[in-house]
């Protein structure tokens, strides 16, 4: 499943992009500028950091405190530091391919592209989510919807309908920003019945990495009240000197 | 009086009696052999639907059949164990988990089966359908019996080393290394594609899921109704959902039932072929006869007279060569049913091996098997008689003498 | 002059004659009968499941059935074509691209098996194109069309016109996406197809999986007559040999429904055997019967002078006559009962249990027998035979009568 943000919002560090364009905020800006202004958020040559993910399920809640590097749009590596039990499952993402490493086994399994569409360490994130990663102007056609006042804050509404053609399984999908900043406020995803199946929210916007960015993420389906996957950052770095040794299978196992 | 004509008389044209008489013990014979092998046939069909892994009753979570999720699981599990061990009825439970196996650079998608090995055998014959390797044994070990096209397409032997890992309860990734105890036979699609059975602790570790079950297999072998079966662990059953075989498979019962219908016409096209082969023997036996009656009419016989000397012979013959026939054909039946006929010398060669196919069809005899035959055998022959016989004691005496 | 006196001494005995050519008769037709309702169904069990799949005759490549990989293909499909299409008895061509992939919707994702086939073949072949529940089945100009099965499409939440994203690796191992859309629901009533099948438009296929467009997975022959196989295959076999391709039988393809069909193929053969010795031994008693009656006539005939070649050859003659007469009857008698069965079926939806007619629509209840000039063949040659060779004691009895006692009994 084709999830924008998904990833960009899962892990800053797995993906490159220009360095966010410094948009105007007198309203000029077109739904494209916005959109590429949000992709390119969490986007950077490089990236390091450590963030904690929360998984609340109908059958089960857990914590993890993980961290993970990101070079290039083509490879990531993220690793579990906490809890115990868990402590050094790894995951390698090198193009379209995912590996994860099991350090009870010591063993690196490469996921297959028919277990792509399965959680991805329990969470509500697939392992397709953190590989298919494109930018939304190229997938959607979109427009400004709305651009106005919403429980007191300016917003706008970005609706995003799928190109005809696109390989793409949401009917319509509505992203809020900030009209001040741009800065992500949600995305609605909505099946093509037009009834909305998941929601992302962004709260908790702070400066990190020189960057100003909403350090929290929750991820929710609509069809399961009550369970979410909820990602907070703790530290970020942007376009460091990673070297490519770090994304082999070698350092996976490590 | 009758009764010593008619012997008389059977005996003194012994030839035409010994043709009639095999005529109808031969046909009685036959049709009994075949209805038993007819039952017994039936027989196979049913347990090689029920005996391989369906069972006969399942018992599940009433959302596990529609939504397949890790977490509907069997409630109570317990309880219908034990309402089914207060009955006899070998029952086995069942866990379920999905997951990916890998050997080296080749991995596939997988069915985990927790089941414990021994409660699994008794209602079962995944154990006696091995291609290669063992069972699982008693106790955990961290070994796998795999589906022959999995094991195909992780290129696994037995002894293979695999790497597993599974999405567990907790939402963390299960994982450990397994090895390949054996490999199954053709068990049909679904199972040959995906089925990894394993110890069910090892199926709670690998899982972190104790205690859990998603399915409760009962199998009595056809010693039980399965409705008698599922009816009487349903009051241990609580909220989950009991149901038959025919139920959960409602295709290959309707196949299996269009089955037991060719065999119903079978049977009608047997009766039929051999109560005409009585008919006919019979008929011919009494027509060549008639100008014999005229002669007795001559001499000044009743009519009343020739009809019941001609039917009590009939009656007579028939009851021995149905008799004798029936008897025969038990002894037929129960020759093989000890020793179950053999399908292989009438099938073509297989030459692809590793299906699960039973070539043996032991007959099954019931009562009306036998009984069946003799009466209807009996009935023809007698009937047979009778039409030739009125003519002939309607007939004048000259007519019948000259009759050709 | 023998044959006029055979045929004379026939109508001379008519009820005699009737009743030995009746027996023949019924024997045969019950036969022919017997043989042709075991082919319907056989025909029944496997034609759908054959046509559904890879035909009676399958091309395939060498390495397929041992790996199930979309890369293995037969490549110069259109000479194999050329080449079937010229065998007699096949009906039908079926090209089929077959893979694995997982099928995602805002309501989940599912593994399933793609067939990629030509819609206008499937049409006229396969039962599943006459068993859509919702929609319409796939046609040629369906670029982005696909077919999926009742159970999928319930879990999936799927109905006609809404869209699927499709993920699989090309031939090339590269990972592909694909959206399409729903034009059809079909339900076959087994879980194995309704919730794991799809079909899509064979174009669209070979562009999802990088195959050109003179290969294929499978090239499927369909036949007028299962018992044509054996025949089509080695044709077809000794017409592509020295091409890089696998000319497989059905049971090769599905090995599982094959067991299943040789033990039942088995079990028709001792019944049909079972049969022929009834039938066998009612002409058998019957015309030993009838020579035992004639004892007397023989002997008289033998008395005015006939020499014992001469009656001999009578008798066999009055057999032959007996036989034939006998066995067209019966064969004409049996192919028109088979016949009006092959066109209206037995029905015996009566004896299916309540429960399973919930389901009504998984299998026809009509059984239908299946009238093939073979089964003519076997069960005539086999009567036929029969009365010649049981003919053939009474002529030989006939000349070995001692007169005296004959003429002196009874």
């Amino acid at each position: 499943m084709k999830k924008p943000f998904f990833c960009a919002a899962l892990c800053a560090m797995l993906l490159i992009g220009a360095a966010p364009a410094a948009l105007s905020a007198d309203g000029s800006a077109s739904s494209k500028e916005i959109l590429d202004h949000v992709d390119d958020l969490f986007r950077g040559e490089s990236s390091y950091g450590t963030f904690s993910m929360r998984v609340v399920t109908e059958h089960y809640s857990r914590e993890m405190k993980m961290e993970g590097w990101s070079r290039g749009k083509d490879y990531s590596l993220i690793r579990i530091l906490a809890p115990k039990k868990e402590k050094g499952t790894a995951t390698l993402k090198a193009g379209k391919d995912i590996w994860n490493y099991l350090p009870k086994i010591r063993r690196v399994i490469k996921v297959p592209s028919s277990m792509m569409g399965g959680s991805w360490m329990g969470s509500h994130f697939t392992n397709d989510d953190l590989v298919k990663e494109s930018r939304m102007a190229d997938d959607y056609d979109h427009e400004v919807t709305f651009r106005g006042d919403r429980e007191g804050v300016r917003v706008i509404d970005l609706t995003l309908m799928p190109k005809p053609l696109a390989a793409v399984v949401w009917g319509k999908v509505v992203v809020t920003v900030m009209e001040k900043d741009f800065m992500p406020v949600g995305v609605d995803y909505f099946d093509e019945d037009m009834i909305m199946t998941r929601t992302m929210a962004y709260s908790d916007p702070k400066r990190l990495g020189g960057r100003t960015l909403p350090v929290r993420m929750r991820i929710a389906p609509t069809d399961k009240p009550g369970e979410y996957t909820e990602i907070l950052y703790h530290e970020i770095e942007f376009d460091l000197d990673l070297s490519e040794d770090i994304f082999t299978l070698r350092n996976l196992q490590k | 009086m009758t009764l010593r004509i008619a012997w008389r008389n059977l005996w003194r044209n012994w030839k035409r009696t010994a043709i009639t008489f095999a005529a109808v013990s031969f046909s009685t014979a036959v049709l009994v052999a075949s209805y038993a092998l007819m039952i017994g046939w039936t027989q196979v069909m049913e347990k090689s639907v029920t005996d391989l892994s369906v069972g006969e009753v399942q018992v599940h979570h009433p959302d596990y059949r529609s939504e397949r999720s890790l977490y509907d699981t069997v409630e109570n599990p317990e309880m219908v164990l034990e309402a089914a061990a207060a009955r006899r009825i070998p029952a086995s439970a069942r866990s379920f988990g999905f997951g990916l196996l890998s050997s080296g650079s080749k991995s596939a998608g997988g069915q985990f089966w927790g089941v414990l090995p021994e409660a699994e055998r008794a209602v079962s014959d995944l154990a006696a359908n091995l291609l290669e390797g063992d069972y699982l044994g008693p106790s955990p070990q961290r070994r796998v019996v795999l589906g022959r096209k999995l094991a195909r397409s992780l290129g696994a032997a037995v002894g293979t080393e695999l790497v597993v890992v599974v999405q567990a309860a907790d939402g963390s990734l299960g994982n450990d290394i397994y090895t390949v105890a054996g490999i199954l036979k053709g068990v049909g699609e679904s199972l040959d594609r995906s089925l990894a059975l394993i110890h069910r602790q090892d199926y709670e570790e690998l899982f972190v899921f104790p205690g859990k079950v998603h399915e409760i297999v009962l199998n009595t072998r056809g010693a039980m109704d399965p409705e008698l079966a599922a009816a009487a662990i349903l009051p241990a059953a609580g909220t989950n959902e009991v149901i038959t075989w025919r139920r959960l498979l409602p295709t290959l019962a309707q196949m299996f039932d269009s089955m037991i219908a060719s065999v119903l016409i079978f049977g009608a096209i047997f009766l039929l072929a051999a109560g005409v082969g009585v008919l006919n023997t019979m008929l011919m036996a009494t027509f060549e006869r008639i100008p014999e009656f005229g002669l007795v009419k001559a001499i000044g016989a009743s009519p009343w007279r020739i009809l019941r000397e001609i039917s009590t012979e009939a009656v007579i013959l028939g009851f021995f060569g149905s008799v004798a026939g029936g008897a025969a054909g038990v002894l037929i039946a129960l020759r093989f049913e000890r020793h179950p006929l053999d399908l292989t010398m009438f099938v073509e060669e297989l030459n692809f091996m590793g299906i699960a196919v039973t070539n043996e069809v032991p007959f099954a005899l019931t009562p009306a098997c036998v009984w069946g035959p003799v009466l209807a055998m009996w009935a023809a022959s007698v009937l047979a008689a009778l039409w030739p016989a009125v003519r002939a004691a309607r007939m004048k005496p000259v007519e019948a003498l000259t009759h050709v | 002059m023998i044959v006029r006196l055979a045929w004379r001494s026939l109508w001379r005995y008519r009820r005699r004659t009737s009743i030995t050519v009746s027996a023949i008769a019924v024997g045969t037709a019950l036969a022919v009968f017997f043989v042709t309702m075991a082919d319907g169904m056989y025909k029944k069990l496997i034609d759908e499941a054959v046509r559904m799949g890879a035909g009676y005759v399958t091309v395939e490549h060498p390495d397929y059935s041992r790996d199930l990989s979309i890369g293995l293909v037969v490549t110069g499909i259109s000479s194999v074509i050329d080449e079937a299409r010229r065998i007699p008895g096949v009906t039908g061509i079926k090209v089929l691209i077959q893979g694995q992939a997982v099928i995602s919707t805002a309501g989940g994702s599912a593994g399933v098996g793609i067939f990629g086939i030509d819609p206008e073949t499937e049409r006229t072949v396969s039962p599943l194109a006459d068993r859509i529940v919702d929609g319409r089945y796939l046609e040629g100009a369906d670029e982005r069309g696909v077919i999926v099965g009742a159970s999928l499409a319930e879990r999936l939440k799927l109905r006609p016109g809404k869209k699927l994203v499709l993920t699989t690796n090309d031939a090339n191992g590269e990972l592909v996406n694909e959206m399409l859309r729903v034009t059809g629901i079909f339900r076959m009533g087994m879980e194995e197809a309704d919730g794991f099948l799809v079909q899509v438009p064979l174009d669209t296929a070979r562009r999802i999986f990088g195959i050109g467009p003179d290969a294929a997975t499978r090239v499927g022959l369909v036949l007028a007559s299962p018992r044509d196989q054996s025949r089509v295959l080695e044709d077809l076999r000794r017409r592509l040999a020295g091409t890089e391709a696998a000319v497989l039988p059905w049971q090769a393809v599905m090995p599982d429904l094959a067991g299943f069909m040789a033990v039942d193929k088995g079990f028709n053969y001792v019944f049909q055997m079972i049969i022929m010795v009834i039938i066998g031994f009612t002409i058998l008693n019957t015309i030993l019967m009838s020579v035992l009656e004639r004892t007397r006539e023989f002997a008289t005939l033998m008395a005015i002078g006939t020499s014992p070649l001469r009656l001999r050859l009578q008798v066999a003659v009055e057999s032959l006559f007996l036989g034939a007469t006998g066995t067209v009857l019966g064969l004409l008698l049996g192919g028109a009962l088979s016949w009006y069965f092959q066109v209206h079926g037995i029905d015996f939806s009566g004896i299916y249990s309540d429960d399973t007619t919930i389901v009504g629509y998984a299998i026809d209840p009509l059984i239908k027998n299946h009238v093939t000039a073979g089964a003519f063949l076997l069960v005539g040659a086999f009567v036929l035979a029969l009365t010649l060779v049981i003919g053939l004691y009474p002529s030989w009895r006939a000349a070995r009568i001692s007169l005296p006692d004959v003429l002196r009994s009874r």
